[in-house]
């Protein structure tokens, strides 16, 4: 209790400060195993709702459907949720502590055995919207966690790359919104692309890629300040930016040395490793969660496949051998899944696998799908498509089932890469 | 399995050159790694205080960018000559789905690219890699790479000096037509051959 009173008044204090155009959430698939819930009206529970159905574990109640809306467990009677085959309902209301301090008090139910399941307060301040939304997605990961045992990503962030053409220019501007599509912020407007979105493990910084110098160069940026700097202008190529899992290094592809190689480039001491040696494109490198290992992308087999090697370089091993097209490597955070691009016959999907096993999986059902983004809880994979010629973002549960988009209008959206948490 | 034999066959001849270690002169060496601009519009936003950086920028690069697709650069396109005297009039060039080939009559003009370069050794070349919308843009990013590395190295076999050679790779950034099908496409994977003097 007492770590989420501290952590809501110090987190994303400036987040929400600008404002970009909202990111609107259109399902475009339900799940038929989600288990119905109702989160009964009160300040925030709009999204709470919304949360909930994007995890695509659980299906809300709509509003209208209610027969009564209870604010607090004395307000319930518990015929009303059984006769719509509800399990399990959330209720809340606004409240005083004894010092006079406004809370959102928070009840979630279990409607079959009449139980108290949790009971959260939330210090509420002066009541904001910006501060209602953020206690709403405080809500959403404590009932997502206390109901399924697994974390919650409701109150981490998804940053992405937009494009604007207007009278024949341009505007790229890399932007970070909540994982909803709301408080999209702009961190970085350029007239030259930008690519490449990568998260440090502390969720402070993100390196990309920019060719406001005429090529492409790696940067690193503060998140909150604003602070930026050039990491990697090697001659040649300078991309596909990840981070290692201690924050101290970034895996680059650089052409320095003739073609695309994988490269561990010390931030602090600007040593530069060499880790791929091949006639081959090498690109895409991402780190495992334990820093074990690296896997990338490299066509040495004459076509573009997934391969894993030590994070210190050395023999690599082929992953991906179905198809001929899988790009784009996404590490699950526990280490036992990769996500990737896979195209066949024209069309480019999203699929996972299982390492152990070498089970390959297709997640999404479009035909020009890129950059999947693993949710820090491993439940979820955000990624790119194009919806009438223009990108959007499509969220989907990583069990099957349940596809969400999150679609911004009058501009071309794409690159998503999920927040670590942050808290 | 056609397109994979031709990308079989140019990764080796990219692999094989070294053209990069001569490049840097070329490049103009090592900018100030703050400047951040060269006629390039950035805003930085601080997310914590929410001041906007603007640094408005005569938009010099980006315009010449929009130009280069044609040949005006003050340089008078001639015939497609191998005289050495005036550049072929072709800096356009277009490439196979997921190939970095320069087949046909294409070569030639190639060829007479470097015959003028050969002629006119004080000229600097650059070459401009593209692809299409499809897959992975770091791929891309890559492809386009080596697509303007093969038209190097072939310019290079033709006994051009490899200073005199920049090459940059968009990848998908920066199609030459906006449309979702193969007729766009074909138009998007290609390499852009300007003088930039």
């Amino acid at each position: 209790m007492k770590n989420i009173m501290i952590w809501l008044g110090i987190a994303w204090g400036g987040l929400y400060l600008s404002a970009a155009t909202a990111l609107e959430i259109v399902i475009t698939e339900g799940n038929e195993a989600a288990l119905p819930i109702a989160v009964a009206p009160f300040p925030g529970s709009t999204i709470v709702s919304n949360d909930l159905r994007l995890s695509g574990e659980f299906h809300p109640l709509s509003e209208a459907e209610m027969i009564s809306t209870p604010t607090h467990k004395g307000e319930v009677n518990y015929t009303d949720w059984r006769l719509l085959q509800i399990p399990t309902l959330v209720v809340g209301r606004v409240t005083r502590s004894s010092a006079g301090k406004k809370l959102l008090e928070i009840q979630l139910l279990d409607v079959y055995q009449q139980t108290l399941l949790a009971h959260y307060r939330f210090p509420v301040g002066d009541g904001n919207a910006k501060k209602m939304r953020k206690i709403a997605h405080a809500v959403s990961d404590l009932v997502y966690q206390k109901l399924t045992g697994v974390r919650g990503v409701f109150s981490t962030h998804i940053a992405y790359i937009s494009m604007k053409r207007q009278q024949g220019k341009s505007t790229y501007t890399l932007e970070v919104a909540d994982v909803d599509g709301e408080g999209a912020q702009r961190l970085l407007t350029s007239s030259a692309p930008l690519l490449s979105p990568s998260w440090a493990p502390d969720g402070k910084r993100l390196a990309y890629v920019s060719f406001e110098n005429g090529r492409s160069e790696v940067w690193v940026q503060e998140v909150y300040s604003g602070k930026r700097s050039r990491v990697a202008y090697f001659k040649g190529k300078n991309s596909a930016p990840a981070w290692s899992p201690d924050g101290k290094s970034l895996a680059l592809s650089l052409s320095r040395d003739g073609n695309s190689e994988i490269y561990q480039l010390n931030l602090k001491s600007r040593v530069l490793r060499r880790l791929t040696q091949n006639r081959a494109a090498d690109t895409e490198p991402v780190w495992s969660q334990d820093g074990s290992k690296i896997a990338f992308l490299s066509d040495r087999s004459r076509r573009p496949q997934i391969y894993q090697m030590a994070a210190s370089g050395g023999r690599a091993e082929r992953v991906t051998f179905k198809g001929r097209y899988n790009t784009s490597p996404d590490w699950s955070p526990d280490g036992s899944q990769l996500a990737f691009l896979n195209g066949e016959s024209g069309n480019y999907r999203i699929a996972v696998m299982e390492l152990d096993s070498g089970r390959m999986r297709i997640l999404s059902d479009n035909r020009q799908d890129e950059s999947p983004s693993f949710a820090p809880n491993g439940r979820l994979i955000v990624y790119a498509t194009q919806q009438s010629g223009q990108g959007v973002l499509e969220v989907v549960s990583v069990d099957g089932g349940g596809v969400q988009r999150l679609s911004l209008s009058g501009r071309d959206v794409r690159e998503p890469v999920w927040s670590p948490y942050t808290n | 399995m056609k397109r994979i034999a031709m990308v079989a066959v140019t990764s080796l001849l990219a692999g094989c050159s070294n053209l990069n270690g001569s490049l840097e002169g070329a490049l103009g060496g090592d900018p100030d790694p703050q400047s951040g601009q060269q006629g390039q519009q950035i805003e930085v936003v601080e997310m914590g205080e929410y001041q906007s950086v603007s640094t408005e920028i005569a938009t010099q690069d980006e315009q010449v960018q929009g130009e280069m697709v044609g040949f005006n650069n003050g340089m008078q396109p001639g015939k497609p000559t191998m005289d050495g005297h005036n550049p072929p009039a072709q800096h356009l060039f277009f490439f196979g789905f997921d190939s970095s080939t320069i087949v046909g009559e294409d070569l030639e003009i190639v060829q007479g690219h470097a015959a003028y370069l050969i002629n006119n050794p004080v000229m600097l070349i650059r070459l401009e890699g593209h692809a299409d919308e499809r897959g992975s843009r770091e791929y891309n990013l890559s492809l386009g790479e080596r697509r303007a590395q093969t038209m190097s190295d072939l310019l290079v076999a033709e006994g051009v000096n490899p200073g005199q050679i920049e090459i940059i790779s968009y990848g998908e950034e920066k199609p030459l037509e906006m449309g979702h099908e193969e007729a766009f496409w074909a138009q998007n994977r290609r390499v852009e051959l300007t003088y930039p003097q």
